[in-house]
């Protein structure tokens, strides 16, 4: 059975909030603040999110959320954003 | 025939290969022979030989013209693996000058640092880089010709540093190219500056000798040809892209760069343009493994698959041999003061065989006419099984440090009984010689890191610890370390006394490349010494344990 819109829009936005909390952590660990980090921002352009960095951030949320991230649902050629990783969790 | 080559004993240095041409030499020939190929695939299109040629004799030209080409110039690069700062890398090395890369994501002091000590004369500066590249000429007191060839004009604030020239896209005729003389191999090729334990980063001038010894292995290693398709992953700054480069163009075949999202796991890259040589750092590797990204049969026309910078875990080599089963696997090892790669273990093709490997990969035995042995402490030769230090000596080796004897005469000298004609550089690497392995890289002697592949020298996050925090007591430790060994970043360690947090790591991000600046500050209430009064790190670590 097909989940419907609103369910899967509501999983999306669960998804998408954890990961903006990961990410939070993570630049408030380095002395970086979130704030003005959107679901669209680059997040190779912040200058502190390495591959390192992004996998702790997807392994978190795989955890915490319970969902596998399926990285052939991303294009990495065009810029990482939050928007885009939220959209790869299966 | 290539001589055999040595480990664990001198070698005649007559054995050496006869060194090639200059590189500049050597991208002319390719250019004329390969004008119509592809040579690159960068910023989303294909680029020719002949393209590249021309933008590099612009550059090449520019710099005669104004006097700042040939032996003794040096021509820094301000640029992230763009169609610019490749032709400003090739045009430095076709006007006869070294080349010295400068990374725009490094902080504007240490630019402003690199340009002073390499002292360059000529700077290129690519299109998205052109705002980086303001505050470290604001810093820089000597005169330096900025050649933009993006730039249709100089930048506004050019007009407030009178003490500089700039030379833009239209100003960049190339007619001063035809006066350029070829090198010799003695000549500079590049300047590399690396983490420096005394807290300020210290170059490397590798000769155009250096390098010839290098590719020259490299090519009758590897046999690369035209239709060849390469990967080009690192930075400039990292000598691992001179391979890249100059393998490739040599065999007239084409670099791909992958745009910088898919850098950290181009498995799509790859596949889409069916490229046939990889060259990563095992970390790579890992995080594409760790996304579930190195699939078995996922790369089939890879035919040479090349892993440096860091230790490789078998079991990465091993997902990676399921992934590229065309493919042959190579785990090369060498410093910056080696130039590039010095040895290489080739991995079996045959899994279980690979499977027996020790867990950290081999680096095997030294390239043709260069030499490896390791040495006790008393400095005698280690026998087989023995652990010591790592001596490197031929032809890659580089004469020493820039401008700095006295960390020269410390590293570059030779081991007793070796014979006099080959320089030589003491590694700080621990190594031992494994009957059937070649020899196996065991950790460092110092407190040298590697970070994602590149060299750390903790003394210098602590040299700027320490200016941040305004106090003596200051450490930083790799950690933690990820289920491949590989260390995931730095942590740092002030005392209360310290400013917040976000204060120190600020004021480390103005002087250190994003790699070395620690992921998290821990402040400490009393500081730990040993019995000899120096910081103890190992109570350190057990805070953060």
């Amino acid at each position: 059975m097909q989940p419907d819109a609103q369910t899967t829009e509501r999983t999306d936005d669960t998804i998408l909030r954890l990961l903006t909390e990961a990410l939070a952590r993570k630049l408030g660990e380095a002395g970086i603040p979130a704030a003005g980090i959107g679901e669209e921002t680059d997040l190779l352009d912040l200058g502190v999110i390495d591959s390192q960095g992004l996998l702790d951030v997807i392994l978190e949320v795989e955890e915490s959320g319970g969902r596998t991230f399926d990285p052939l649902r991303i294009d990495f050629e065009t810029g990482i954003t939050l928007g885009k990783l939220a959209g790869a969790f299966a | 025939m290539s001589p055999t080559p040595q480990v664990g004993t001198f070698a005649d240095p007559r054995d050496a290969p006869e060194p090639a041409g200059t590189l500049g030499a050597m991208l002319r020939e390719s250019m004329a022979r390969h004008a119509s190929r592809v040579a690159l695939w960068v910023d989303g299109r294909a680029v020719t030989y002949q393209e590249l040629s021309a933008r590099a004799a612009a550059i090449a030209g520019a710099l005669a013209e104004a006097g700042l080409a040939g032996p003794g110039r040096r021509c820094a690069v301000l640029g992230a693996r763009s169609l610019s700062a490749f032709a400003g890398v090739a045009g430095a090395l076709l006007a006869g000058s070294a080349y010295v890369p400068l990374n725009p994501r490094h902080p504007a002091a240490r630019l402003a640092q690199a340009l002073a000590a390499a002292e360059a004369d000529a700077l290129v500066v690519d299109v998205r880089s052109a705002a980086a590249a303001r505050e470290p000429l604001g810093l820089t007191r000597h005169p330096v010709l900025v050649l933009m060839p993006d730039a249709p004009a100089p930048p506004a604030w050019g007009a407030t540093l009178p003490h500089h020239r700039f030379l833009c896209g239209r100003d960049l005729t190339g007619t001063g190219a035809g006066a350029l003389r070829p090198g010799s191999p003695q000549d500079g090729a590049y300047l590399l500056f690396t983490s420096g334990s005394t807290g300020a980063p210290k170059g490397v001038l590798v000769r155009q000798a250096n390098v010839a010894a290098y590719l020259r292995s490299a090519a009758e290693r590897y046999r690369p040809g035209p239709e060849d398709r390469f990967t080009q992953l690192f930075d400039l700054t990292f000598d691992l892209s001179v391979h890249d480069l100059f393998l490739c163009w040599g065999a007239g075949a084409a670099l791909y760069c992958p745009p910088e999202g898919a850098r950290m796991a181009p498995r799509e890259f790859v596949r889409r343009n069916a490229l046939t040589f990889w060259f990563s750092v095992p970390s790579t590797a890992a995080f594409m493994a760790r996304l579930r990204l190195l699939r078995p049969g996922d790369f089939p026309t890879l035919r040479w698959s090349l892993f440096c910078g860091e230790a490789l875990p078998r079991r990465i080599a091993e997902s990676w041999a399921a992934a590229a089963p065309n493919s042959l696997i190579e785990n090369l090892y060498g410093p910056t003061e080696a130039t590039i790669a010095i040895t290489a273990f080739r991995l079996p093709r045959d899994p279980a065989a690979i499977a027996r490997l020790p867990d950290i990969v081999p680096i095997g035995t030294p390239l043709p006419g260069q030499q490896a042995v390791v040495l006790r402490e008393d400095g005698s030769p280690a026998a087989a099984g023995e652990d010591g230090e790592l001596f490197l000596g031929g032809s890659q080796v580089a004469d020493g440090y820039w401008r700095r004897p006295d960390l020269t005469a410390e590293r570059f000298r030779p081991p007793a009984g070796s014979a006099p004609g080959t320089q030589w550089y003491r590694t700080g690497d621990r190594a031992r010689l494994a009957p059937g392995h070649g020899l196996l890289f065991l950790g460092r002697m110092d407190r040298q890191v590697k970070i994602g592949g590149h060299r750390v020298e903790l003394q210098e996050v602590e040299a700027a610890l320490r200016h941040a925090a305004g106090c003596d007591s200051a450490a930083a430790m790799a950690w933690p370390a990820d289920e491949d060994g590989f260390a995931r970043g730095i942590v740092a360690f002030v005392t209360e006394e310290a400013p917040a947090n976000e204060t120190v790591l600020d004021a480390c991000r103005r002087s250190l490349p994003p790699y070395m600046v620690p992921s998290r500050v821990h402040r400490v209430a009393e500081w730990p010494v040993n019995d000899n009064g120096k910081t103890d790190y190992a109570r350190l670590r057990r805070m953060v344990e």
